[in-house]
């Protein structure tokens, strides 16, 4: 039966061998951070997304495998779907499973996760030069530089912000230094006024000794963000100077999973929306 | 003893051979990447004999030598370390709740993996995390030793136990507070290696605990009479001329070090030490001479099948096999104690 075919099948590869060179290298891209997926994205590379984390399944509209959690990667699992590239962030692990990839015949990319836009232009550009989309990254960064002269950053008042994560019935976690909320905070010209790092449980006793200007409502959940719940679940959080000004805004902390990725700078100019009158 | 099942011991060797080689060729044939069993097979013999009769592209081969086949021997060795321990536990304490962990071993480990993973720098967390649970698990357990012992020196087992189940306690509230002042990327690594992994087979860890385990399958079966004696009670075995002071004394802290190197090598995973050696006791009798091989082999066995479970089941993601090894042990538990209910509530 193949032998039969064989002649066909040897001229079809002989016209088919021209395309492919001249096509671009049409290499398979396995994406283990939902921030590289957006980018990656951005860039037009939907197509060439093999497999990817389970945080960035929400975005990609083709189903492809869930390689789980970035933290936790199996190494036969990436190899699995045979890609060319790896991209993940500096979080990706374990550390067996990387020195594994570093041995295959791919090549893994790692970005720092970006806590400012211009460490993502940065990333964008490193992605775009990598693979040779560095027009298409050249002006996403471009569009990136216009969106943030929309966003209130160098505002002479620094406003006292405060980002509190809703854990459901658990109550309320704020988020301190160096997390993605308090890059958020930045980027929109504020000031965190958590001093600890990573998240705590919120005493809210604490919170309304500060009485911050502006309070960021987090929430996990993929259903509409509803401030009034939390708002009526916690009632002190009116009191506030955030609360008398109506300055209590809901956030989707899914766009802040991976650091500030292009999710995290939409999200930051709707907040600037609602709070600038 | 009418109503126990005892198989004939040529019987037993025979099938847990099989089941072993059979867990073998499952582990290094099965995985998220689709192989035929063929080709594994192929590829491992080249690697082994230099040949080149695989036709698997580089990185398929590199799947089977240096995830597979590293993985495998891991399980095979952490599984055998589980599960004889446990059964040296369950006969010192005489005690079938007797596990490892009891003696303080586990809760030390996870202390000292949880300073490890929170206190140090990401850079030097991959190499100390090991080294810390392993010291941690044997300061416990000496800790724990020396609060059961008597001015007269000799040592209470309920006091050790107990001991063990207050220090137990006090672990787990310090790593509590350090999981409260953990960040981020420190809190998710604690909680995966709570849960175990073979992810972790490096060279050094493989001839670690290949090492550990021959010499434990050594050292016990040395010790198998006086273990046989040391079930008619303390007492007993002295009148029958054991140091049991000695005896107690060596194989806590051979125990220790056993299951220190392997919480090391593969974070927690749980049930194997509890459940295997029960598993043996129930269909080969409480002789520890053959208690103990065996446990080592089904433990092996049973770790090895886990792991298959582990990698395959949320492919291409992997789940911690500490989670699977809880999620099969603990019915399977439950079923064997109901299976013996009308035997146990006799004793």
């Amino acid at each position: 039966m193949l032998l039969r075919r064989f002649p066909v099948l040897l001229i079809l590869l002989v016209f088919l061998l021209p395309l492919r060179a001249q096509a671009e290298p049409n290499q398979r891209i396995v994406s283990v951070d939902s921030n590289a997926t957006e980018v990656l994205m951005a860039l037009g590379l939907s197509e060439r997304i093999v497999a990817a984390d389970v945080t960035s399944q929400s975005l990609l509209s083709a189903e492809v495998p869930d390689l789980g959690y970035h933290r936790a990667l199996s190494a036969e699992g990436i190899l699995d779907s045979n890609p060319d590239w790896v991209v993940g962030s500096n979080h990706m692990g374990p550390a067996e499973t990387l020195n594994l990839l570093k041995k295959a015949p791919l090549k893994l990319v790692q970005l720092d996760s970006p806590h400012t836009l211009d460490e993502l232009q940065a990333n964008i550009a490193e992605l775009g030069r990598l693979l040779q989309r560095e027009q298409q990254a050249a002006s996403l960064v471009a569009d990136i530089e216009q969106r943030r002269m929309q966003l209130p950053s160098n505002m002479a008042q620094k406003q006292q912000m405060v980002f509190l994560l809703d854990l459901g019935d658990r109550g309320l976690s704020q988020a301190g230094k160096g997390t993605t909320a308090d890059a958020l905070i930045t980027l929109l010209g504020g000031e965190n006024v958590s001093q600890f790092g990573g998240y705590k449980s919120l005493s809210v006793e604490a919170l309304l000794a500060i009485n911050p200007d502006v309070i960021l409502l987090g929430q996990r959940a993929d259903g509409e963000l509803d401030v009034d719940v939390i708002q009526k679940r916690h009632p002190l959080l009116s009191k506030t100077r955030a609360g008398k000004n109506g300055h209590i805004v809901g956030v989707n902390a899914a766009k802040l999973i991976a650091g500030i990725s292009l999710g995290a700078l939409d999200e930051a100019l709707a907040i600037a929306d609602k709070l600038t009158p | 003893m009418a109503h126990t099942i005892r198989f004939p011991a040529w019987l037993a060797w025979s099938s847990m051979s099989v089941i072993l080689l059979a867990g073998l060729l499952l582990s290094l044939t099965s995985g998220p990447m689709k192989l035929t069993a063929s080709d594994s097979m192929l590829t491992l013999w080249d690697a082994i004999a230099g040949s080149s009769y695989s036709q698997l592209a580089e990185y398929q081969q590199l799947v089977i030598t240096d995830i597979r086949w590293p993985r495998t021997l891991l399980a095979l060795f952490v599984g055998a370390i589980l599960a004889i321990c446990g059964a040296v536990t369950q006969g010192l304490f005489r005690n079938p709740l007797a596990d490892p962990g009891i003696i303080g071993v586990s809760s030390g480990a996870g202390l000292g993996a949880a300073i490890a993973i929170v206190l140090l720098p990401a850079s030097l967390t991959l190499i100390f995390t090991p080294v810390a649970a392993f010291t941690g698990g044997l300061l416990t357990t000496i800790l724990v030793y020396r609060l059961a012992q008597s001015q007269q020196g000799s040592t209470s087992v309920l006091i050790l136990l107990l001991a063990g189940v207050a220090i137990g306690a006090f672990s787990g509230a310090v790593v509590g507070f350090l999981t409260f002042i953990a960040n981020d990327q420190a809190l998710r690594d604690l909680t995966l290696w709570g849960m175990g992994s073979l992810n972790g087979a490096t060279t050094s860890m493989l001839w670690l605990t290949a090492l550990t385990s021959l010499f434990l399958l050594f050292y016990y079966q040395r010790q198998a009479v006086a273990l046989n004696a040391l079930l008619l009670g303390e007492a007993e075995a002295e009148h029958l001329g054991i140091d049991t002071e000695k005896l107690k004394r060596r194989l806590i802290v051979v125990t220790a070090i056993g299951v220190g190197v392997a919480v090391s090598a593969s974070g927690i995973i749980g049930f194997i030490s509890l459940v295997v050696p029960h598993l043996i006791r129930m269909s080969l009798g409480p002789d520890h001479r053959l208690l103990l091989p065996f446990s080592a082999l089904t433990g092996a066995a049973l770790l090895l099948m886990a792991d298959v479970g582990a990698r395959v089941w949320m492919a291409p993601a992997e789940l911690p096999v500490g989670l699977v090894t809880a999620l099969i042990g603990a019915p399977f538990f439950v079923f064997l104690l109901l299976q013996q209910r009308q035997r146990l509530s006799t004793l």
